[in-house]
């Protein structure tokens, strides 16, 4: 009902605005185009187009498009412009709105010599992706990356306690959404709910989010989204330059620090490279009225960067080590059902304790090392193809409180190894039409480390994985189309012990068929549709099929099914994109329907131990249909004066029982009302200070007695941001200042696994400095 | 330059191909689980103070808990009113006693669902329960069941820890490591019921 509201608002709110804008064109016009490459008819992106004799100038989008607003009439000549390409100009009489289209030549002119400075690929697809701008990541700088991705409308994060946080797309998180860092996939112990990814933040200058579920390109397991972190392009220059970083914060009493270096070599052209480095270290986090007891964080992280280019191909060797130690909130130690019934009645810890920095068990431990070589090889017909190889390394170490002297012995301790080959050809095959075909190899081996006197949860094992898949685009200046078919195979074989040494060990074999279908309409100069449907798949996680014991971190036996079938999905994903001058709406709607979907069930019984009874739960298969909205909007409301409006909702049901999917992220609504000072001087950029309202709705689907607890109660939060900079010569210094939870409201998250146990965090005071050089 | 790509690309297949191949993974290796145990022997001997010191010299009765079952061996027992009974706590695995692995400074006993003023209860070893003595004070027409819960990681700073039959223990902190209970039943001195026999 709510939804169906919104959606007439929604409505109301685009044709109001689309009817006004039309009424208030009387004596203005525009003039747009797009610009392709006459030779391969491709579209040129980042040309320069200059409007004469209003020395206007705009460059082109990724495909090509440019355009020009609020003209008058009279005669002009549009001058197009770019590296490589014959100057070329285009003269008209401006009476109406008018499409320019225009093709350029390559350039014969002869050059004395040439420096090859490389490119890197944009992302071309018909799927729907939002991309975090670099304001954004400069503002959400020093957080974790599923806190960060929350920028993007449709994206959660599942949290366990203050310091573990997993990224949630359009209510899917682990292994129904694939993390690509720096093109690698990411390859952790993803299956755990409490296990986050493992990358460093501040390593990404371009993080993107696609909604829909692009298993062609990316494989298995990104049937609800696929997450890009990649680091920024390396320079061009020979000449060193970098950036600092100084992150401090209140509530934890601590914060992070970040360093890049990059250059080249002067007598080895086309030879770059980049170090980087971050650390930070956390104390106990304070919810508004009290310390959560061993929440603190320790983590250092580096990478390294090498890259030679020549005028044909691109070579890169990229390490990246990440480690970190976090604790777990003392107060969520549980050793059965009572101990976690009698901390919901009430409502928070039992027992505070002052602030401190130590962390002790319950804690983890966790190390991932990344190796990643790739070469890029551009051909004279337009074609490029791309090879890299990858090799990851995830240790996790999981420290329980245990008896006699044994809480220093990890309960968990897992070593997974994976590595992926990944060869893609990109070719033009027909006039508009270019063609991708792609193989994906991966191999993963993953150890229990002996000595833990705990049965692992999961068993030792190895997955044997490839696919191969076709994507053909057809690119026309008002839409483009996009079919994919791709193939996948996957092998387990794994062995392990139950409880009471009892062995077990099997073989599955995964194969699946998965295709996608999409397009893109430029409908209108101010009005862009995309759709796209996409057919995924993913195979039960080692976890969902054979765990089969008492999980210490849930007080509870779980139970997983060697003889489940992979879930197959297929997501339906529409966007709308309405620009104007002063105005910007993004609506996504998506219908995301499950077959075999893999859920915990509490079976309502129970396992009798010495220390009292578990309640057991077993992994099932059901179908599911996931649908829901995402919504963007800005409008100018006056000169430096920004409104921006951001909301999801999520619906999740269970068909085959008519019963609600638990841990779905509730609908919210962000507001944020932002004024930028006008003066613009060569010193410094403007000062900017905002004001955010977030309202999270309760959680009302939900079965009652399906959780130990109901869901939380809704809350409002208002966050404030300030901010400036400062240049000198060519150096700049970033100021920013922010206050989150202004108001040190009392709240609990439903997607925080720990609200049975304590409050979310409390005020935060943060401030930011960023240095270039 | 074309060679250098070439002899690149080699190398990353040949790398590839090489890992590829000579990766699999360990044969698993059976952990011997230390957080669980296989049984509880409870011991009640009877005694008397000598001053402050119990001297445990009379009648014994054990009570048995075993993994796998939530009933105690036997499920219903007497104690005589007006004495007093030194409780040992054992805790086992693989036949070896690991009562020692439980240290004092983050376990401790309570003893609950005692009626008020029918036992008493003092630790004699520094507030952990393992030793400790149980005065009879009154006998009761019907059996009660007394909980007995080991509780580990608590605050035993905390107000909620400082009586052993603190019926609001968990407020201290912690988790549970044991919590089961027996029927318990304090007689006369005359009365028919054998000690240690199950009532049904």
């Amino acid at each position: 009902m709510l939804a169906k509201k919104l959606f007439m608002l929604l409505l109301c709110l685009f044709w109001s605005i689309h009817f006004g804008y039309a009424q208030s064109h009387n004596g203005t016009f525009t003039i747009h185009g797009q610009l392709t490459d006459s030779d391969t008819h491709l579209p040129i992106a980042n040309a320069t187009v200059t409007l004469m004799p209003i020395n206007k100038t705009a460059k082109t989008d990724g495909h090509g498009f440019y355009r020009f607003s609020s003209l008058c009439n009279g005669i002009y000549t549009l001058h197009f412009k770019s590296i490589g390409f014959e100057e070329h100009n285009k003269e008209l009489n401006l009476t109406k709105n008018e499409t320019v289209n225009s093709a350029l030549m390559h350039s014969s002119i002869v050059l004395h010599h040439v420096e090859v400075i490389g490119h890197q690929s944009t992302l071309k697809t018909t799927a729907v992706v939002n991309s975090l701008t670099q304001e954004q990541l400069k503002e959400t700088k020093g957080d974790v990356l599923a806190a960060i991705l929350q920028k993007v409308p449709g994206v959660n994060m599942l949290q366990t306690g203050a310091t573990i946080a997993k990224p949630v797309i359009h209510g899917m998180h682990s292994n129904r959404i694939l993390i690509l860092n720096n093109g690698i996939r990411q390859e952790g112990q993803q299956w755990g709910n409490e296990h986050a990814p493992e990358i460093d933040p501040f390593i990404a200058k371009n993080i993107r989010v696609i909604k829909g579920a692009e298993s062609v390109r990316y494989g298995a397991e990104a049937i609800g989204g696929v997450i890009l972190v990649e680091p920024p392009p390396l320079p061009i220059q020979t000449e060193i330059h970098g950036e600092i970083d100084i992150i401090g914060q209140t509530n934890g009493q601590g914060g992070a620090t970040a360093a890049t270096l990059d250059g080249g070599i002067k007598h080895l052209p086309g030879f770059h490279w980049r170090l980087q480095g971050s650390a930070k270290r956390l104390g106990d986090i304070k919810s508004a009225n009290y310390f959560l007891n061993n929440t603190g964080v320790k983590e250092i992280n580096y990478s390294t960067t090498l890259a030679y280019k020549t005028n044909f191909a691109q070579f890169e060797l990229y390490y990246s080590h990440f480690e970190t130690e976090l604790g777990i909130f003392q107060g969520a130690h549980i050793g059965s059902v009572e101990d976690l019934e009698s901390r919901i009645e009430n409502g928070q810890p039992f027992i505070t304790y002052p602030f401190s920095y130590t962390i002790h068990a319950p804690r983890q431990k966790i190390k991932h090392d990344l190796l990643k070589l790739k070469t890029h090889a551009d051909f004279e017909n337009g074609a490029r193809i791309d090879i890299q190889y990858g090799v990851q390394r995830n240790v996790r170490k999981e420290y329980d409180m245990r008896r006699g002297g044994r809480s220093s012995i990890p309960s968990l301790d897992l070593a997974l190894t994976s590595q992926n080959m990944d060869i893609t050809y990109d070719y033009l095959n027909h006039e508009d039409l270019r063609s991708i075909i792609g193989v994906n190899l991966a191999v993963q081996v993953n150890n229990n480390i002996p000595g833990t006197f705990t049965t692992p949860l999961i068993p030792n094992y190895d997955a044997y994985h490839a696919g191969l898949f076709v994507i053909e685009r057809w690119i026309k200046p008002a839409y483009e189309w996009e079919m994919g078919l791709r193939y996948d195979y996957k092998y387990f074989d794994a062995a392990g012990y139950r409880l009471d040494s009892i062995y077990y060990a099997g073989t599955r074999t995964f194969h699946h068929f998965s295709g996608s279908m999409g397009a893109t309409w430029h409908l209108h100069k101010t009005l862009d549709l995309q759709s796209n449907i996409g057919l995924a798949w993913r195979p039960p996680a080692i976890n969902e099929l054979f765990s089969d014991g008492l999980h210490h971190g849930t007080a509870a036996v779980e139970i997983g099914n060697d003889q489940f079938k992979s879930e197959q999905g297929i997501k339906w994903m529409n966007a709308v994109q309405f620009h104007l001058p002063q105005f910007d709406l993004e609506i996504n709607a998506y219908a995301n329907y499950l077959k075999n979907y893999i859920y915990l069930h509490a079976t309502g019984e129970f396992w009798e131990s010495l220390r009292g009874a578990f309640p057991i739960f077993q992994y099932k298969q059901t179908d599911a249909l996931f649908w829901g909205m995402d919504l963007t909007a800005h409008y100018e409301m006056a000169k430096g004066l920004h409104y921006h409006v951001k909301g999801s909702l999520v619906r999740a049901k269970d068909t085959k029982n008519d019963r609600y999917l638990p841990w779905i992220p509730s609908d919210r609504i962000e507001n944020t009302l932002r004024w930028t000072e006008t003066n613009d001087t060569p010193e410094a950029t403007p000062f900017f200070l905002q004001i955010q309202h977030q309202w999270i709705a309760r959680q009302n689907r939900y079965n009652p007695g399906s959780d130990f607890a109901p869901p939380p109660n809704a809350y409002g939060l208002i966050h404030i941001l300030g901010g400036t900079s400062l240049r000198f010569n060519q150096q700049t210094l970033h100021l920013h200042a922010g206050v989150n939870n202004l108001l040190n409201k009392t709240y609990k998250e439903y997607m925080n696994r720990f609200r049975y146990y304590a409050h979310d965090m409390g005020r935060n005071i943060t401030l930011k400095l960023n240095y270039t050089f | 330059m074309y060679k250098l790509h070439n002899y690149f690309l080699l190398a990353a297949i040949g790398l590839a191909a090489v890992s590829f191949t000579s990766c699999s993974k360990d044969d698993p290796v059976p952990e011997i689980d230390q957080e669980e145990y296989d049984g509880t022997i409870l011991t009640f001997t009877e005694g008397h103070y000598h001053g402050e010191e119990f001297h445990a010299a009379g009648d014994t009765l054990q009570i048995r808990f075993v993994k796998g079952s939530d009933k105690a061996y036997p499920s219903h027992v007497h104690l005589h009113e007006g004495e007093q009974y030194q409780l040992d706590i054992a805790m086992f695995k693989n036949g070896e006693n690991i009562s020692a692995e439980f240290g004092e400074s983050e376990h401790q006993w309570f003893f609950l669902g005692s009626p008020d003023g029918v036992l008493d209860y003092t630790y004699s070893d520094n507030q952990v329960g393992f030793k400790g003595v149980f005065t009879v004070n009154q006998a009761t027409p019907e059996g009660f069941d007394l909980q007995l819960i080991l509780r580990h990681g608590l605050d035993k700073s905390q107000a909620a820890a400082q009586d052993w039959n603190s019926n609001n223990y968990r407020e201290a902190g912690g988790s549970d490591d044991f919590n089961k209970s027996f029927e318990l039943h304090p007689v006369e001195g005359d009365h028919d019921h054998e000690e240690g026999h199950e009532h049904d």
